[in-house]
């Protein structure tokens, strides 16, 4: 079980995006795509979803080619923005997208879903009056409704405050553990240092890709941060 | 398709503002035109100067105007200007002249409603009689174009809340969202047309309701043929503002397209007669949905067509449904890549 990234080219405008990105990841990994803004992160996440054609290249998902209709109960995906029906109730929103998924006993698995994200007191309030952290969470609810065994998460933690980061962040080693692989963007260095492996891309090339803790070891004092510099030297 | 109904109802129910608008607000404004357009009891004061007696005599006992004699040196159109009365008839060596100040339907068929009645009085044989197989005169403007105005109502509502709601949920990335699940393409889009069809319906009917036992405009045909027609009407709104959003990036500019999409609808709708329209205009008609839909209507409650008289419009929006859906299916596809 595996997502497979190969040689994967991408063009907006005349502009490329990404530019022959290779990367695998395995059952029961988390995977970090690192980048500035406009590296090309939520280019790739969208490209792996299937929301748009890649130019060149080929991406598998469990052995199946993306984009594929076939793949969308196996993978969950959390878009940067959070994508939620502002005027509907937590658990409007969740029994919705369930209905989508054909998911039977909808409603117990919603109210699970939202018991894991501490939602469950305010899963009758209408999505407008969220603060923009349980938004975020909301949409991660969504992601995991249908039990999916590989997930797509962009930006997940932005605008959550660190304890509640810290138990969503479980989650994912908990879902990690039960053999789920999980890729997630983002430009915060110490999310990075969370994952298992590290796919550094800047200005739409993959610059690294290794374990974190072997990128840690090529910086001069251990400060992730470097890389950002490394990565800018290099091109 | 059914979550996608259920939740464009839920999202209905929450937002109270918009309940109002779909279902109230349609015959709020039917009611304010049936008020403005409705029968006028107005009665023309005619001045009459230096008319034969006989004439005077027979243009008094019409009772659609009230008659003074001229008793003022003024011009005549001066005497109009200063307000004394809506229309001055006198006697010229060339016969009769009546001035009135501007064309005004009600005061002119006031007037020549009586003259006509007092010439056919003081002469039987001169008499002229108009006949028509379907209404009449005397109709109020409303009863004449009613069937219209449910119809282009219902059209303009729906296609605002079917276009607004999309774009929204386009800006909002959740139509993205929802594309990036199991569900096939037709089931989303028969899904919100079923959704927004609910309240088209529920809107139809009342329209329907008022139209006939209210404000009793002339209804020959079968209630159901009407609603049926309605609904198709309100199908085609919804595809048309889907489509509109698909090339739309926020609410305003789907606003910018009630010019070019609505408006022109409106026009060709029945409004202005099409069929004496110069330039071979009318061909334009037959590719406006709501032509067929204002036909199809008017053939039902004017005419009393059945179900044989009125296929012809039905199939036609029929056909009309089945373009709007596959343009429909290909704008929802493009979010995503399959």
């Amino acid at each position: 079980m595996s997502i497979k990234v190969h040689e994967i080219s991408k063009t907006f405008d005349k502009k490329q995006v990404l530019n022959k990105i290779t990367f695998n990841v395995e059952s029961g990994e988390i995977v970090c795509l690192l980048g500035p803004s406009g590296a090309g992160k939520t280019t790739l996440i969208r490209l792996i979803i299937g929301a748009i054609k890649a130019d060149s290249g080929e991406i598998t998902i469990d052995d199946i080619k993306a984009p594929s209709i076939k793949l969308y109960n196996k993978v969950g995906f959390m878009p940067q923005n959070d994508a939620l029906y502002n005027d509907l109730t937590g658990l409007d929103n969740l029994l919705f997208f369930g209905g989508l998924y054909k998911i039977k006993n909808v409603r117990q698995r919603a109210m699970e879903v939202l018991n894991l994200l501490d939602l469950t007191d305010d899963k009758d309030k209408i999505v407008l009056n969220y603060s923009g952290g349980m938004k975020k969470r909301l949409s991660l609810a969504v992601a995991l409704l249908h039990n999916p065994r590989f997930l797509l998460l962009d930006e997940p933690t932005i605008g959550i405050d660190p304890i509640l980061r810290q138990t969503i962040w479980e989650q994912f080693y908990k879902l990690r553990d039960s053999g789920v692989c999980i890729i997630i963007s983002t430009h915060v260095m110490d999310e990075a240092v969370k994952c298992n492996r590290t796919a550094l891309i800047y200005n739409g090339s993959l610059i690294y890709n290794d374990t974190t803790a072997n990128l840690i070891a090529k910086t001069k004092d251990g400060n992730i941060e470097d890389l950002f510099f490394m990565a800018k030297e290099e091109q | 398709m059914l979550s996608i109904m259920i939740r464009i109802i839920k999202q209905m129910f929450h937002d109270k503002r918009s309940l109002t608008m779909i279902v109230i607000v349609p015959v709020f404004l039917l009611t304010l035109l049936y008020l403005l357009l409705g029968k006028s009891s107005y009665i023309s004061l005619v001045a009459l100067d230096n008319l034969p007696t006989q004439i005077v005599s027979a243009l008094e006992n019409q009772s659609s105007i009230d008659v003074i004699i001229k008793d003022s040196d003024e011009g005549d159109e001066d005497y109009i200007k200063n307000g004394h009365v809506d229309a001055i008839m006198s006697q010229k060596a060339d016969g009769i002249h009546i001035t009135m100040l501007e064309p005004d339907s009600v005061k002119t068929n006031a007037v020549t409603k009586a003259i006509q009645a007092a010439q056919a009085s003081l002469n039987p044989q001169s008499s002229v009689n108009i006949n028509f197989i379907y209404g009449n005169t005397d109709e109020s403007t409303f009863n004449s174009i009613g069937y219209l105005l449910i119809g282009i109502l219902s059209f303009f509502i729906i296609f605002i809340f079917s276009g607004i709601s999309f774009v929204r949920e386009r800006t909002l990335g959740t139509v993205e969202r929802l594309m990036l699940t199991p569900i096939r393409t037709a089931s989303v889009v028969i899904g919100y047309i079923v959704g927004f069809g609910v309240f088209a319906f529920i809107q139809s009917m009342l329209l329907i309701i008022f139209a006939k036992f209210i404000f009793k405009i002339p209804f020959l045909g079968q209630w159901w043929l009407a609603a049926l027609i309605m609904l198709l009407i309100a199908f085609t709104a919804v595809m048309f503002g889907i489509l509109v959003s698909a090339v739309s990036k926020n609410e305003f500019q789907v606003m910018q397209f009630i010019p070019i999409v609505i408006v022109p609808q409106f026009f060709f709708a029945g409004l202005i007669p099409v069929d004496t329209l110069p330039y071979h205009l009318s061909y334009l008609s037959k590719v406006m949905p709501l032509y067929y839909g204002s036909m199809g209507l008017k053939g039902i409650l004017v005419y009393g067509d059945g179900f044989a008289e009125a296929s012809p419009y039905i199939v036609a929006l029929c056909v009309y449904i089945a373009i709007l859906f596959v343009a429909n299916i290909l704008a929802v596809k493009k979010y995503r890549a399959i």
